[in-house]
């Protein structure tokens, strides 16, 4: 078991530029976020995708044509707490290995 | 001696009056504060068959005795508020503060931001401040100088099309600003003055009589602006960033929350639109020609944005 995040941003949100920041409109609150554009990045390779934080310095490198900066990941998880504590994003319980083989159809145990 | 008959005693004055989008039904059984409601509506369409009235504001004394004994009034509206019983000689203001609080808390077809706002060639400037800041005095100052009045106390911003829509209400000014105001506009449009109010000595001024006939005329916004009246202020101006704007503009605004994703649109595009601006004047003619400088300004940005 590990804990991975994930984002509904398409289905739940609206989001507007305003010069250098973005405002986040999130339907089951009601509220207006102010975000930078590292958040609505984050929010974006996570939506409907949940994602480990060792996973997600690789996938943002790879989305926005960036270099994946070792021990990002601190930096990672403080902006995932800031996002699940207004709800934008959730933190989800994955299976772990033997579970996934459940899944794609192995045997399991 | 012939005395008031009880059926005179109860009897109520009633007429409906539309400001812009907005039909009352204005009720008083008190000869008086009829009476100075009638001369400030004088020129407002009244009891139009064509339009149901939307909200119901009613002064009325506060108990049968204090018709007679030290004069006391309550608002009743159907949006009540934490309205304080006043003098009756403050019938108008009470009014004033029922119509306001309907329009501040029912009317969520509009995004309403608690700002004053004046028109030219279809296009409007939006004063965005707190309550004491001048912008009342500002709007008044230049709708008697060649603007057309959209409003003094609210702009409702309508959310598909992004337009102001005219709201101009009597503009309620306070203290001194009814003396500055008294040297630029003819006496015959104000109402006498109101002393001992909650907010000191309050006159209304109607606005021109052009304001009032084009009160179906909406317009788009091109600039928002929040003003500071500093006296021996050198004037000045300072843009205001867009996300800054957001903020102070959301707290402006009387129903933001409730609109939900329509607020946050009309918001979203206002703000698209408009570029805003600070500023801090001295006086209504600086405060004039600094508003001339933010319509140069805000039309050339908008002439850069449409070539790319």
């Amino acid at each position: 078991m590990s804990i991975a995040f994930q984002s509904f941003l398409s289905r739940d949100c609206l989001v507007r530029p305003v010069d250098d920041l973005f405002l986040v409109f999130f339907r089951p609150s009601g509220q207006t976020h102010m975000l930078p554009v590292t958040s609505v990045a984050l929010l974006d390779v996570l939506d409907g995708n949940a994602l480990s934080i060792a996973e997600i310095p690789a996938v943002l490198a790879e989305r926005y044509g960036t270099e994946a900066e070792e021990g990002v990941e601190a930096s990672v998880e403080r902006l995932l707490r800031e996002l699940e504590a207004v709800g934008l994003v959730e933190a989800v319980t994955t299976a772990g290995p033997s579970m996934s083989m459940t899944a794609l159809g192995g045997s399991g145990t | 001696m012939a005395y008031p008959s009880v059926q005179a005693l109860r009897h109520r004055h009633a007429m409906t009056v539309r400001i812009g989008p907005i039909q009352y039904r204005l009720t008083s059984p008190l000869r008086r504060v009829w009476a100075e409601l009638g001369h400030l509506y004088r020129e407002y369409p009244q009891n139009d068959p064509q339009h149901c009235p939307e909200y119901e504001v009613a002064v009325a004394p506060t108990s049968w005795w204090r018709r007679f004994v030290r004069p006391q009034i309550n608002i009743r509206a159907d949006i009540m508020g934490p309205f304080a019983p006043l003098p009756e000689a403050q019938g108008q203001v009470a009014f004033e503060m029922g119509m306001n609080y309907q329009a501040a808390m029912g009317l969520n077809r509009y995004l309403i931001l608690h700002a004053s706002s004046v028109e030219r060639d279809g296009e409007c400037v939006i004063f965005s401040a707190e309550s004491g800041s001048g912008k009342s005095t500002l709007a008044a100052g230049l709708s008697y100088g060649g603007w057309r009045l959209l409003g003094d106390e609210f702009a409702f911003i309508e959310p598909r099309m992004g337009l102001a829509l005219p709201y101009p209400r009597p503009i309620s000014l306070k203290n001194r600003s009814i003396d500055v105001m008294a040297e630029r506009a003819p006496a015959d449009r104000f109402s006498r003055r109101y002393h001992g109010t909650p907010k000191g000595t309050l006159g209304y001024l109607m606005p021109p009589p052009d304001s009032i006939a084009r009160m179906d005329e909406p317009a788009r916004p091109r600039c928002v602006v929040f003003p500071t009246f500093t006296p021996g202020s050198t004037p000045a101006i300072r843009l205001v960033e867009k996300p800054e704007a957001h903020i102070l503009l959301v707290a402006s605004s009387t129903n933001y929350q409730t609109l939900g994703e329509a607020g946050f649109l009309a918001m979203a595009d206002l703000l698209d639109a408009c570029p805003a601006y600070e500023i801090t004047y001295p006086s209504l003619e600086a405060a004039a020609a600094l508003v001339e400088q933010m319509w140069e300004h805000s039309g050339e940005i908008r002439q850069a944005k449409r070539h790319g």
